[in-house]
């Protein structure tokens, strides 16, 4: 085979790919087409939009907890926001935890460190974050678990729902749970939560209210 | 199937993937839409306990030890408390282990603790520049005490031993803080 044969089976080949994307092209078009609307001459058709953004009430996410001792809560305050136009739920959080392994899991036997927990309320009202009062009803949306169980993302239990543009005030509540441990002449225990510290990213998630058929 | 036929199928698997690709994500947005929101913070826990050190002495993580001499019935030693921690103390628990040179406890002595509050021991008048308080009497077991000793602060303490024989005795006391001897837990909001 000499050159220019070569050359014509390259083209040819190009030709054959470009036609095989155009046809998927097309048949793909239609098919999307067909799952979302088809606009006429006189309406318009606007996807929703969803967006979820976090505000920080009083100290919020903005400042490090420090020096907790076994027994201590420190409740933090944020604002979930739905700014998109399309309502949402599903609501979750997910928080990765970096650093001293006895503050993230609960020590099995003979451990027995215990993790730090995380607990998040929501208020129907809003909080005042220098008081931890909230102006309505405090609801559970998820219930104290040790640092690794939210390694994967946790749903809320209470708020199925939020509208467009609302607001979702909420309680991040931070404790360590009490527990006994005795440091000898300034040595600390070989397995202790003294000294630890650990790095929290939250992560909160909301999905797309359920799709919705309407005939008007 | 000849090799034109083979590069001809698959070049048109290829452009058919990243098409179907682009549609599936492009679905994925208009179907299942999912949003999120970060934030992130650090924590961190506090740290207790004490030593036992020697007047002024830098404080080591080891028990304290005192060899007492044979020849005398009545022998003082000097040290101090020393809070090693990142937490103000309340509390202190000696372990106190006094043994012969045989390891035996037969016929062993008294030792006094007295502290020296608000001042220190000066141990050439053998006087309190502050005020005293007797701790107990031990010289095996535990004795505690309840003073407010913050990060680095020192307490003055004074051991009177007592002894009716000329043996060598060794006393070793082991400083213990547990959780109940730092503060108590709170509640915070902010």
């Amino acid at each position: 085979m000499n050159q220019d044969s070569k050359r014509g089976g390259g083209i040819r080949l190009a030709l054959i790919g470009a036609i095989g994307a155009s046809l998927m092209t097309v048949a793909g078009v239609g098919a999307f087409a067909g799952l979302n609307a088809t606009a006429s001459a006189s309406n318009s058709v606007d996807a929703g939009t969803l967006k979820l953004t976090s505000t920080n009430k009083g100290a919020g996410f903005s400042q490090a907890v420090s020096n907790l001792a076994p027994g201590d809560t420190v409740n933090r305050y944020v604002t979930l926001t739905n700014g998109g136009t399309l309502s949402a739920k599903s609501f979750s959080l997910r928080i990765t935890s970096t650093g001293t392994a006895t503050l993230i899991t609960n020590g099995t036997a003979p451990a027995t460190n215990k993790a730090i927990t995380v607990t998040v309320n929501s208020c129907t009202g809003t909080w005042t974050a220098a008081t931890g009062v909230c102006s309505g009803t405090t609801n559970t949306e998820i219930a104290a678990a040790p640092l690794s169980t939210f390694g994967t993302a946790q749903s809320f239990a209470n708020t199925t729902t939020l509208a467009s543009l609302a607001d979702l005030p909420l309680q991040i509540q931070i404790k360590l749970p009490d527990q006994d441990e005795t440091t000898v002449d300034g040595v600390v225990p070989a397995v202790t939560v003294q000294g630890g510290s650990v790095d929290l990213d939250y992560l909160f998630f909301e999905a797309q209210r359920t799709v919705a058929t309407t005939n008007s | 199937m000849t090799r034109i036929g083979l590069r001809v199928t698959l070049l048109f698997l290829v452009g058919s993937f990243f098409l179907a690709a682009a549609l599936v994500v492009d679905g994925y947005v208009y179907a299942n839409a999912k949003a999120s929101a970060k934030g992130s913070t650090s924590v961190s826990v506090l740290k207790w306990g004490a030593v036992l050190a020697s007047p002024s002495a830098t404080p080591a993580k080891t028990p304290f030890v005192i060899s007492w001499a044979t020849s005398q019935n009545q022998q003082i030693a000097y040290l101090e408390v020393v809070n090693t921690g990142s937490q103000l103390i309340s509390g202190q628990s000696y372990s106190i282990d006094t043994k012969d040179s045989e390891g035996s406890r037969k016929n062993d002595p008294s030792i006094t603790f007295t502290a020296c509050t608000s001042g220190v021991w000066n141990k050439d008048t053998d006087k309190c520049s502050g005020s005293t308080s007797v701790i107990g009497t031990r010289s095996n077991g535990t004795l505690t005490s309840n003073f407010s000793l913050a990060p680095l602060a020192r307490l003055s303490l004074r051991l009177r031993l007592t002894k009716e024989n000329r043996v060598a005795w060794t006393t070793t006391i082991n400083m213990k803080i547990n959780r109940s001897q730092i503060r108590t837990a709170t509640t915070t909001n902010s």
